[in-house]
């Protein structure tokens, strides 16, 4: 039952190093600035705190080794909990090298962002309307019974595509027949009040996600504005030449569970666009039929390539619709 | 010291394999996708790391939680503020959540620890069942993702509440051996972990005497100071730390292996079906096994595709039962008692969620 107290010591030693290498991978992500990567920013904090943490369990187990060393003593920990430490070379080896597994990996591959692979196999969601809607009141591959047909209200429309006239103009029941809700989507249709007034509607890292679900619940007031926005160049298999997706990763904790979100984007030389390239384009809303649904896409008058985003994912805004 | 020797091969088993299928995708089929592999690497390295990364805090709350727990609550304490009646023990596992809001990462070795200080292990497991949904942050994320549909939000809480008070009562009535492993225990102790301790007073005093004959030698070693109790507290944190860590590590590559090679789309077509809709979410949260804070914003994303009461069962099996907790689960508990608990979570969820739906709850 008892070991050497040298092998103990090497054991201590073994789990000290392990516990610093997290301990040190957490910092390096973070001097990098690469944590963005893995962990989204509103649990940073606590990732930060466990490098610590681990810094002084490492700390304690070095202490144990040495301990351990010049004593010529075991110092099992003082308990009935049967911790074990492995029997044999062999199995030490395999446990401690399972756990500097992940820590191999993460020094040895170069960080990447995720890009279009993760993306198609995640699927990207092109109409964010889906998230706020109730199952039964989309039935897949038609067109969304909720959006009102441009030609019932052609008025806003036609005139807001000629000269711009200020939606101020609109009157109430307009914008009521513009912006319907429901008990879902009272928040948006909110929303959409405030950026169908913008010449240019930004979409925002912030409220990346709420911004697309609004354009998409609300197309028909939406359609014949300028839109901008960044993401990575997406392209799937169905779609055409002249088309990409503009995509960003949604993460609420980490990029476990991350999921794409994305526009169609539609120009001429989209081909000069290499898949997963960073880029901003402006252009005005349109409706594309994609996979036999309708979904809204961005006619591109403009496009610039960027590099990609310090934080490369978005998140939920918590916030949104509670103010 | 007879090793757990399977759960060592079988660990060792899973390095091997792991480290074949790393080499599968690094090497690739064929040299000329070599590219696509690249990424899909970069994607596993990813997801792999951020799991752990995202894991580590609660595991470190979990053990240091349990070290101070075993160096200062005595066993006695325990047994006296456990509840006696098994009605009030399964209510209070059930919302103990409540006021100890974990992950299942850094629940399972504290509730070892309490099961191990005479905690009736019924109370302990509807905890690890419950806790990771019943508490304020999944209720905060949860309304959150879905605060379009608020009866999908209050209809996780319910039948989770539901499944684990029914789980609660099955495991009092029908558990007859202790459910950890048995090297971790000797019968003494097994005796009384059972079901609430007065009503096997005898047992349990025999035990109690018994356990304090084992600690003596150490105890005494150590002076048993506040200090040096203070002082041994990481020592412990360590021996868990790496005792639930390469389970945590095992499934977290599991988990990545499965998010970078499995599509999506693959999946859309069972999402018609009652039956295999609700089935393949289940096996969807237990193969992605995400953190219940995040998972109601992952469940959203499927709002569209599935109707709601899978994602129901997605909500409430996921958190329940998922793979990186059933391999940690297999650290602590016999392999007999995690099938047959894994199975009764499974049936029960599945049957709930379904009758939830014909109910119009959701």
């Amino acid at each position: 039952m008892h070991r050497h107290p040298s092998v103990t010591a090497m054991h201590y030693l073994a789990r000290a190093l392990l516990l610093a290498g997290f301990a040190f991978f957490i910092v390096h992500l973070v001097r990098a600035g690469d944590l963005d990567l893995y962990i989204a920013s509103r649990m940073q904090f606590i990732v930060k705190c466990s490098a610590l943490g681990l810094y002084a369990v490492a700390a304690q187990q070095f202490y144990s080794a040495i301990r351990s060393w010049l004593d010529g003593k075991n110092h099992d920990p003082s308990c009935d909990c049967q911790h074990e430490m492995p029997a044999t070379w062999g199995r030490s080896l395999l446990l401690y090298g399972w756990f500097a597994l992940p820590l191999i990996i993460g020094f040895a591959v170069p960080d990447g962002l995720l890009g279009s692979s993760m993306a198609s196999a995640k699927g990207v969601q092109f109409t964010p309307q889906q998230i706020v809607k109730p199952y039964a009141e989309i039935p897949p591959a038609a067109p969304d019974p909720t959006v009102i047909d441009p030609a019932v209200i052609e008025l806003p429309i036609e005139k807001d595509d000629e000269d711009e006239i200020p939606v101020a103009e609109l009157s109430d029941d307009a914008l009521d027949l513009l912006f319907p809700t429901d008990a879902f989507t009272e928040s948006y249709a909110r929303f959409g009040r405030q950026l169908v007034d913008q010449d240019l509607i930004q979409v925002t890292d912030k409220q990346f996600i709420e911004t697309l679900t609004t354009l998409d619940l609300y197309r028909t007031a939406f359609i014949g504005k300028n839109i901008q926005l960044s993401g990575f160049v997406y392209r799937e298999g169905s779609m055409g030449q002249q088309q990409f997706g503009v995509s960003r990763f949604a993460i609420s904790c980490c990029s476990a569970d991350a999921s794409p979100y994305g526009v169609m984007a539609k120009f001429g030389k989209a081909s000069e666009f290499a898949t997963d390239e960073w880029v901003t384009v402006t252009g005005k809303l349109s409706t594309a039929l994609y996979n036999d649904i309708e979904i809204i896409q961005i006619d591109v008058t403009k496009i610039t390539k960027i590099s990609p985003p310090e934080d490369p994912y978005v998140t939920q805004d918590l916030d949104f619709g509670l103010e | 010291m007879v090793p757990n020797v399977i759960m060592r091969l079988a660990t060792g088993a899973a390095t091997v394999v792991c480290a074949a299928m790393l080499a599968l995708i690094f090497f690739g089929r064929d040299l000329s996708r070599w590219n696509l592999d690249t990424a899909k690497l970069q994607n596993f390295k990813i997801v792999f790391l951020s799991i752990i990364l995202e894991a580590l805090p609660f595991l470190l709350i979990g053990v240091l939680v349990s070290a101070l727990l075993q160096a200062f609550v005595s066993d006695r304490l325990i047994r006296k503020l456990t509840p006696k009646n098994p009605v009030a023990g399964v209510l209070f596992g059930s919302l103990l959540g409540i006021i100890l809001p974990l992950c299942e990462c850094g629940m399972i070795p504290i509730v070892r620890r309490l099961i191990r200080k005479g905690l009736p292990a019924y109370i302990g497991i509807i905890y690890i069942v419950a806790g990771p949904i019943i508490n304020p942050v999944v209720f905060g994320a949860t309304f959150a993702a879905f605060r379009t549909n608020k009866e999908l939000a209050y209809s996780r809480f319910y039948l989770a509440f539901v499944v684990s008070v029914t789980i609660g009562l099955i495991l009092y009535y029908f558990m007859k051996r202790s459910p950890l492993k048995p090297e971790t225990l000797n019968q003494q102790e097994a005796a009384i972990v059972l079901r609430s301790t007065d009503m096997h007073n005898h047992a349990h005093d025999h035990s109690h005497e018994l356990n304090h004959a084992h600690n003596h030698g150490h105890v005494h070693s150590h002076g048993g100071s506040v200090v040096q109790k203070l002082a041994d507290t990481p020592g412990h944190a360590a021996e868990e730390f790496f005792d639930m860590g390469k389970y945590l590590i095992l499934g977290s590559f599991i988990t990545a292996l499965l998010q970078t090679l499995v599509t999506r789309a693959s999946f859309a077509s069972v999402a018609d079906h009652e039956l295999p809709s609700h089935l393949f979410m289940m096996g969807f949260a237990y193969a992605l096994s995400l953190c219940s804070t995040s998972d109601a914003f992952v469940a959203a994303s499927f709002n569209n595709m599935f109707p709601p009461a899978a994602l129901l069962s997605f909500l409430v099996f996921g958190p329940m039962l998922d793979l990186k907790n059933t391999l940690m689960m297999l650290a602590v508990f016999r392999k007999k008692f995690v099938l047959k608990f894994g199975i009764l979570i499974a049936l029960l969820v599945l049957f709930g969620s379904i009758l939830f739906d014909h109910l119009g709850f959701v």
